[in-house]
């Protein structure tokens, strides 16, 4: 009979097999104020694969991150994560899909109060009933994962942003989760690191059976491991699905917008500044 | 998760069947701590049928080794497949495990020591 320990409270679940659909979101729509900051989007991400979302600065990649992870609920559309519509679960139920996966937020969002070590250890206190000495030798090996062995003592103020970073995928990974959430997990690293954090995203995927959904625009590691790619569009395709493909496909598309940003060209339809007639009329007014 | 016991060639053999995940691995840390007290001298851990196993699993290994050490108990794993393997290489343990592919091998080599 199987011996559940105490604090755990994910359930039953069902096992995701590689290329099964584990996460679904269906028509998704955000809007904030006048603004549609997501519109319309339809995916899927099937076990076992690196999705990478990606599109400029403002195009809703963070917002559509937060509303995969539930912290955000949107203004119409489903997001099924693990079989389940998590858009018309209450903050209860989501407790117990949050045990599923990990959230690699952009800075860390480490606990300054707490040591690295206490940080990392922070979701199998509260999650699990692991022994503490389980748990200390758990917490060495997620450092090992990120190239911070011996660090477990230091505080966060102590680490550098990229070191930072690094000790939020270790915390992110601590439970082992069936799908990694990443935001922008490369940026400020150095190309060393930015491959060996990009060489985990693989690892855990095709070695472990795990799923990542990644947010980037760091256009060398979205293509060195997203499996599929999501391009979001801003400017005048603000939140719409600009193009949906494997590496290849979204090489190969011709679309001026995403050729742009994979070329990472100055010049193109993606507008850096408003039209003349729009900015002046910001400027002095509608009189 | 379900352990099974046998006796090959003075080596305690047992055959784990599941995943060894959070949920699980208190029962492998049981049926490990059981051998560490009894101190047995050659114990081998069949992972055939074990599908993955997670970071608490893998400390739990790492503890019973830790153990068996004191009492200079021989420790194997065998027949892992590629799932278990990689989680085992991802924080460089192939170095700490006797790591062999199949039962016999595992048995041959922990009862001649």
């Amino acid at each position: 009979m199987r011996e559940a320990p105490r604090k755990i409270a994910s359930g039953p679940k069902k096992i995701f097999k590689a290329g099964e659909v584990i996460l679904e979101v269906r028509d998704l729509v955000q809007v904030f104020g006048d603004r549609r900051v997501l519109d319309n989007i339809s995916f899927q991400v099937r076990a076992g694969e690196t999705f990478v979302i990606m599109g400029g600065s403002g195009c809703g990649k963070t917002t559509l991150l937060r509303c995969l992870i539930g912290a955000q609920k949107p203004t119409s559309g489903s997001i099924h994560l693990f079989g389940e519509d998590i858009t018309r679960m209450d903050p209860f139920e989501m407790d117990r899909i949050r045990l599923r996966f990990g959230m690699n937020f952009q800075f860390g969002a480490l606990f300054q109060s707490m040591t690295v070590g206490e940080n990392i250890a922070l979701p199998l206190r509260q999650h699990s009933d692991v022994d503490p000495s389980l748990i200390e030798m758990i917490v060495k090996m997620k450092l090992e994962l990120v190239g911070l062995t011996g660090f477990e003592n230091f505080m966060p103020s102590e680490l550098s942003g990229g070191m930072r970073k690094r000790v939020g995928l270790a915390r992110a990974m601590a439970l082992d989760p069936e799908i990694l959430f990443s935001d922008e997990p490369t940026s400020g690293l150095d190309p060393v690191m930015t491959a060996v954090v990009d060489q985990l995203t693989l690892d855990g995927t095709r070695k472990i059976g795990a799923t990542a959904v990644v947010v980037s625009h760091d256009m060398t590691s979205v293509f060195r491991i997203a499996t599929r790619i999501l391009m979001l569009g801003n400017g005048p395709r603000q939140g719409q699905v600009v193009a949906e493909g494997t590496p290849e496909e979204i090489r190969k598309n011709p679309d001026p917008f995403l050729q742009q940003f994979v070329r990472g060209e100055a010049d193109g339809p993606i507008p850096l500044r408003m039209a003349q007639d729009e900015y002046l009329k910001h400027l002095l007014g509608d009189g | 998760m379900e352990i099974k016991e046998k006796n090959e060639k003075d080596v305690v053999v047992l055959a784990i069947q599941g995943e060894i995940d959070l949920h699980v691995s208190p029962t492998l840390r049981t049926a490990l701590k059981a051998k560490a007290q009894a101190k047995t001298p050659r114990l081998l851990l069949n992972f055939a049928e074990v599908a993955y196993i997670d970071s608490s699993g893998l400390a739990t290994l790492i503890e019973y080794y830790q153990s068996a050490r004191t009492y200079q108990g021989k420790f194997g794993l065998c027949c892992l497949n590629l799932s278990v393997r990689s989680s085992i290489e991802l924080v460089r343990l192939t170095e700490v495990f006797s790591i062999f592919p199949t039962e016999a091998e595992a048995l041959k080599s922990l009862a001649s020591s």
